[in-house]
């Protein structure tokens, strides 16, 4: 977990209030996705989904990884870290708490990934 | 003494009392394989992704398929292949659940990652518990080495699987992973070598029929619990 002040209130305010950025955020907590994939979803440009994407790698509120198809082609996969964000208002002022997950990628979390789909 | 190609699970004298508890037991087995079956046949329409329709067939196959054998009794066919029917769902059950995790994930055949270290250690492990019954089977069974070795197999899948099982409740605390971990522990890597290990020293086979059924109900209860469950 971190602390961020009003400042960095305000970048993660400002891009959450992109319906890409929430689109992808969601997309991608339910299992890595390729920016084709995204942009499909998303009903928008890759570029886009580029530009958010780096937005949000910046925040560390998604990650990458690389993975390899059977034509044995590599491809950037991309998955949400972002469990929770927490906005309390002290006497101090704003106290931003965001809440990252460890990327999961291995076998262990793609069993519990594929029975909570269930 | 065991049939060298059966499961212990053939009860005979209608008024001895172990073998209609075993009896009940298969009954009420079979009862919570096909509620599994129907709560994944209802969840899996809904879904489209390949790795998830692999581990729908694959829990099928497991819970459901091997206890339909035990009432399937067509003259042509031998008891043997029908019991060794059961054990080869089973295991094709486990390939298909292993096939989920590793395997593609949508239409555009994406694999998975490579396994971990973590994996291999696991699989291992399997592999360690496959030769132990295989070995063991040996010694105290008459079944043959493609038998025991079909066994194996299948008692080594099912530990590797409900290992990752384990780790993901370690991690996590998703109690769904805990109850398939024991699900599959008893209903697919237990029964076999703890029926092999007790039939040396067990000589009712009712006895042995109704500890057998009990490890599967006890198996298929863990599993409809998985389902069940929700967050």
């Amino acid at each position: 977990m971190s602390t961020d002040d009003g400042a960095e209130l305000a970048t993660v305010a400002d891009l959450l209030d992109s319906a890409v950025a929430r689109e992808i955020l969601v997309r991608t907590a339910r299992q890595p996705q390729a920016a084709d994939e995204l942009a499909a979803t998303c009903d928008t440009s890759r570029t886009t989904v580029y530009r958010h994407l780096n937005r949000l790698a910046d925040l560390g509120l998604v990650t990458a990884s690389t993975e390899i198809d059977p034509g044995g082609h590599h491809f950037e996969s991309y998955r949400a870290t972002l469990n929770r964000i927490t906005i309390d208002l002290t006497e101090d002022g704003f106290i931003v708490t965001v809440d990252r997950t460890p990327p999961a990628d291995d076998a262990v979390d793609r069993l519990e990934r594929l029975f909570d789909q269930l | 003494m065991i049939h060298q190609f059966s499961l212990p699970i053939q009860v005979s004298g209608a008024f001895d009392a172990v073998a209609l508890l075993a009896g009940g037991g298969i009954i009420l087995a079979t009862v919570f394989g096909l509620g599994i079956t129907a709560l994944v046949v209802r969840r899996y329409r809904a879904t489209s992704d390949i790795a998830l329709k692999a581990l729908s067939i694959g829990i099928c196959l497991v819970a459901v398929v091997p206890l339909l054998f035990q009432f399937i009794d067509l003259a042509m066919i031998p008891d043997a292949l029908r019991y060794l029917g059961a054990t080869v769902a089973q295991g094709m059950g486990l390939v298909a659940i292993i096939w989920g995790i590793y395997g593609p994930v949508d239409s555009k055949t994406r694999l998975a990652p490579r396994p971990s270290v973590g994996d291999l250690v696991v699989g291992a492990a399997g592999l360690l518990i496959g030769s132990v019954v295989f070995v063991g089977g040996l010694r105290v069974t008459l079944a043959s080495p493609f038998v025991l070795g079909l066994y194996a197999a299948v008692a080594g899948s099912g530990l590797f699987i409900g290992i990752q099982a384990f780790r993901a409740y370690w991690r996590r605390g998703n109690p769904r992973m805990l109850s398939l971990g024991f699900g599959l522990l008893f209903l697919v890597a237990a029964p076999g070598p703890v029926t092999f290990l007790a039939g040396s020293f067990v000589e009712r086979s009712s006895v042995l029929a109704l500890g057998y059924v009990g490890l599967l109900v006890v198996g298929q209860a863990f599993l409809l619990a998985t389902l069940l469950h929700e967050e």
